[in-house]
């Protein structure tokens, strides 16, 4: 080795020391389980495949809640599934925590105030023209939305269950109508929310003769 | 059902290695019938993700704007509670008979539509024509945001879902960049992902530990309408195949080559 | 389509201040090093006093760069996973090797150069000063003319590698913001070019203010020849630089695809004063014009040389006007093409003006202490000590 380039081995020996040192770093670095089934830590699919659940399914709902079930699942809300308005299941499922749902009114319109964007064929409701602005679960049953719809039998807990919950219907009974209705097919004519001879309440502001009879029934003589 | 649950969930924390789960069929019913069906009980261990490969179906004529898929997938993928991190959201199209088009997606889509004030500027205009879209990641066949990533923390798994691995990501940023959808965002300060992060890149990952597990999505599960609907392209009962042979379907920005797995139903021009 | 809309996820800005400085001080790297190969390849003479000079200051430069990005990670700790593990399909991997190569690359060299004078500080220091010298000079002392013979070639070579080197760094750069097909405000093959062309302008031009002001500092005559040569220079990569800014805009105008609508918004809302004024403008052709001018009529050499310097000021900013546009540009408009973002930088905090501003400062704090342990304006060699201006004062012209 000449003398005068001395300093340039030198040099060259503190490069190879240091790409030395790097490859020791990057051994212990990369980590295990990289490159198993790709370029990536192949540990890392198992790590979110196994996160935990927090919404459940319908199903599980069943196996406690049978008759609400039921009554649901023959409704037109069967689409909509039991988590979508009572929350996420499986804290409830696992620990017993109980669900509590969000107020009802805005919970139904958010899917059932008219809005133009919706598709047509959806069900929807001007809310304030529809019933102002009563709840409602004074005349729908979520569980089986129909105006009349049955309330599911009722279940009696075990001995030393926790009571089930259950739906009860709708929290209000209509009142029935205590006249024939023979010749009187314009109820608003006597009926009216102001200066009706038979006035109504504020929150029928707005209804129409048609759907009347979807809530009042004639009283069986 | 509980302790079945609770066993698979603690196998499937226990056993790393091979991700060799399942093959049953994923039966999800799809959401315009019913969601009777019990999904199978699929134990993590047995799953093989070689005999899966998923795909997404949004059915645009379908959807009515709810917002209940994005608090649920909030929910069950803790993604920060702001509208401004998000891995999916609701936009509204609104055209006018002139054919100009507004798009807006007030609160992302997760408070609903109904409130007065989103509807204000409407008022008035001659619309011809409106619908919601739900977006979500489109877990790409071809994912610039893997392609970008200098680090490999984000790669595709063999089942066809883009993860990224959050222990190594550096939150450098570059898919935020590189994804054409908006689908990724960084996890603010203050918020951990689910597998305990914060500061790292955040996207849907179609709910791999439902999916994987035989469960539909949060998203899927929540929709009241069956405008989501989630499937395995391996399966020929799949919805999502169904949908497939029966739909014109159509992806988000096909020009640029990203092939995504989420397909639209009914998407007018405009849709970004 | 109505602008005013944009995804959920992108009212964040993501990329801020840190990354409009990171293009800025690679550029400024990669063009000082330019001026120094200009010298020690090309042979170019008249940069003989500032040829030691831009390499301390490519130097200085480099060893900030990497610092700017590191701090904007979400987890700075495992910035080193790039080096670890680089996935080398993307446009960002090969940013760590690329800098540790070209790192190695300008130390190299400047050791080179300066071995001479670093062992003549040894031999004229004392104490803590000269051990430190002495390991600089890794413990050899040898000054034969074969070993300064063999030195000059390898510099020689090494300049010439350094060339590519620095285009690869910066063209590197530029390509990483090139290669985002979902942001037409970036996705464009001539990115690199233009990033390129004015990291070299850029680097021209922040040599002519050193070189300026550390003339004024030590009171030295400044070596107009060597500013008037630098000057040549950066009027023509300007030109260039312009032609390819200009077409790239040009070109998006005249094809007017779908992302047009929102670019145009961009260009005449957003970027009116960054982009048009500064960048354009008072950045690049009002001192090109008035550059160009200086040379071309009869002036005092002195009165040229004060008007190179304000144009090189100029440039600079127009320059760093021009990472702006890019960065923070590119992050102002929805990638649904339906609409505009908002972002200005916060005064104070991790990604405010003034932690920014820091860091524009800390290169300039690093080259004062590299200037310090080794003067590039001080040729120490055993009986010719000279300075370096002496020699040049008789190629004076004008």
């Amino acid at each position: 080795m000449s003398k005068d380039t001395r300093h340039l081995v030198r040099a060259g020996a503190l490069l190879v020391v240091g790409v030395v040192v790097f490859l020791l770093i990057r051994q212990v670095l990369v980590p295990r389980s990289f490159g198993e089934y790709g370029y990536y830590r192949g540990e890392n699919v198992q790590e979110w495949a196994s996160l935990p659940l927090t919404f459940s399914d319908t199903s599980s709902c069943n196996q406690c809640h049978a008759p609400v079930y039921a009554q649901w699942h023959s409704s037109p809300h069967v689409a909509v599934s039991c988590e979508n308005c009572h929350g996420p299941g499986i804290a409830h499922i696992e620990t017993g925590a109980k669900l509590t749902i969000p107020e009802a009114r805005e919970l139904c319109l958010v899917c059932h105030e008219r809005l133009f964007s919706r598709p047509a064929n959806f069900p929807q409701v001007e809310s304030v023209a529809h019933a102002g602005d009563v709840e409602c679960t004074a005349c729908h049953s979520p569980h089986s939305p129909a105006i009349g719809g049955t309330p599911p039998a009722s279940q009696t807990p075990t001995a030393g269950q926790t009571p089930i919950a259950t739906d009860t219907g709708p929290t209000s009974a209509f009142p029935l109508i205590p006249h024939p209705l023979e010749g009187r097919a314009t109820c608003s004519l006597c009926h009216r929310v102001e200066a009706g001879l038979v006035p109504l309440s504020q929150s029928h502001a707005g209804r129409t003769d048609d759907i009347c009879l979807a809530c009042h029934q004639q009283r069986k003589p | 059902m509980n302790l079945s649950r609770r066993q698979f969930l603690k196998g499937g924390a226990a056993t790393l290695g091979g991700v060799a789960l399942l093959s049953s069929p994923m039966a999800y019913a799809l959401r315009n019938s019913t969601k009777t069906e019990a999904p199978p009980e699929t134990k993590l261990e047995q799953y093989d993700w070689e005999k899966h490969y998923y795909a997404f179906a949004v059915d645009t004529t379908k959807c009515i704007g709810c917002g209940k898929c994005v608090v649920a997938c909030k929910l069950e993928n803790k993604v920060p509670p702001d509208p401004e991190h998000t891995r999916t959201w609701v936009e509204r199209y609104v055209i006018t008979e002139e054919q100009e088009i507004f798009v807006d997606s007030p609160e992302a889509g997760m408070e609903g539509f109904v409130q007065p004030q989103m509807n204000l500027k409407y008022q008035g205009l001659a619309i011809s024509e409106s619908f919601f879209v739900p977006k979500l990641c489109n877990q790409c066949e071809k994912p610039p945001c893997v392609q970008v990533c200098p680090v490999a923390a984000t790669y595709a798994t063999k089942d066809g879902v883009i993860l990224v691995d959050q222990k190594r990501c550096i939150g450098c940023r570059y898919c935020i960049q590189a994804c054409p959808y908006g689908a990724r965002y960084l996890v603010p300060d203050g918020d951990v992902t689910p597998n305990g992060y914060s500061r790292v890149a955040d996207k849907c990952t179609w709910c791999y530990h439902r999916v994987v597990k035989g469960h539909p999505p949060a998203c899927v599960e929540a929709c009241p309408v069956g405008a989501r609907v989630f499937g395995d392209m391996r399966d020929p009962q799949s919805p999502v195949r169904e949908i497939l042979r029966h739909s014109r379907v159509y992806t988000l920005k096909p020009s640029l080559g990203t092939k995504p797995k989420v397909f639209y139903i009914g998407l007018h021009f405009g849709v970004v | 389509m109505n602008p005013g809309f944009a995804y959920p996820n992108e009212l964040e800005t993501q990329w801020t201040l840190f990354i409009v400085l990171y293009p800025y001080i690679t550029g400024l790297v990669a063009g000082a090093f330019i001026v120094s190969s200009l010298y020690h390849v090309f042979d170019i003479k008249a940069l003989k006093p500032v040829a030691r000079m831009s390499l301390i200051t490519a130097l200085a430069f480099l060893l900030v760069a990497p610092l700017t990005l590191l701090l904007h990670l979400g987890q700075p700790l495992r910035g080193i996973y790039i080096f670890i593990t680089p996935q080398f399909r993307s446009a960002m991997a090969g940013f760590g090797f690329i800098w540790m190569f070209y790192l190695i690359l300008v130390l190299a060299e400047t050791w080179l150069v300066f071995r001479r004078d670093i062992v003549a500080y040894v031999k004229s220091t004392q104490g803590i000063k000269k051990a430190f010298y002495s390991a600089l000079a890794l413990g050899v002392y040898d000054l034969s003319e074969r070993s300064l013979y063999i030195d000059k070639k390898l510099i020689k070579i090494l300049a010439a590698a350094g060339i590519p080197s620095a285009a690869l760094l910066h063209g590197y750069v530029g390509f990483i913001f090139g290669a985002i097909k979902a942001n037409p405000w970036w996705s464009s093959p001539l990115m690199p070019l233009i990033f390129l062309l004015s990291a070299i302008v850029s680097g021209i031009a922040l040599l002519i203010v050193i070189y300026v002001v550390i003339s004024k500092i030590r009171k030295q005559p400044v070596d107009h020849a060597c500013v008037d040569t630098m000057v040549q220079w950066l009027a023509g990569f300007l030109v260039v630089d312009l032609a390819f800014e200009g077409l790239e805009v040009i070109s998006m105008l005249y094809e007017s695809e779908d992302s047009w609508e929102i670019i145009s918004l961009l260009i005449t809302q957003k970027l009116r004063v960054s982009f048009l004024m500064v960048q354009l403008g008072f950045g690049s052709l009002l001192p090109l014009i008035v550059l160009l001018a200086a040379h071309s009529v009869r002036l005092r050499a002195g009165t040229r040389t004060a008007i190179s310097f304000g144009g090189a000021f100029m440039i600079l900013m127009g320059v760093l006007a021009m990472r702006w546009n890019v960065v923070i540009g590119g992050q102002l408009f929805s990638k649904s093409l339906a609409g505009l973002l908002s972002y200005t930088p916060p005064l104070m905090g991790q990604e405010g003006v003034l932690a920014a501003a820091s860091f524009l400062a800390l290169p300039l704090a690093i080259l004062a202490a590299l200037f310090y342990v080794l003067p590039p304006w001080k040729e120490v060699v055993e009986g010719e000590a000279q300075p370096a201006i002496a020699a040049r004062q008789r190629r004076r012209f004008g």
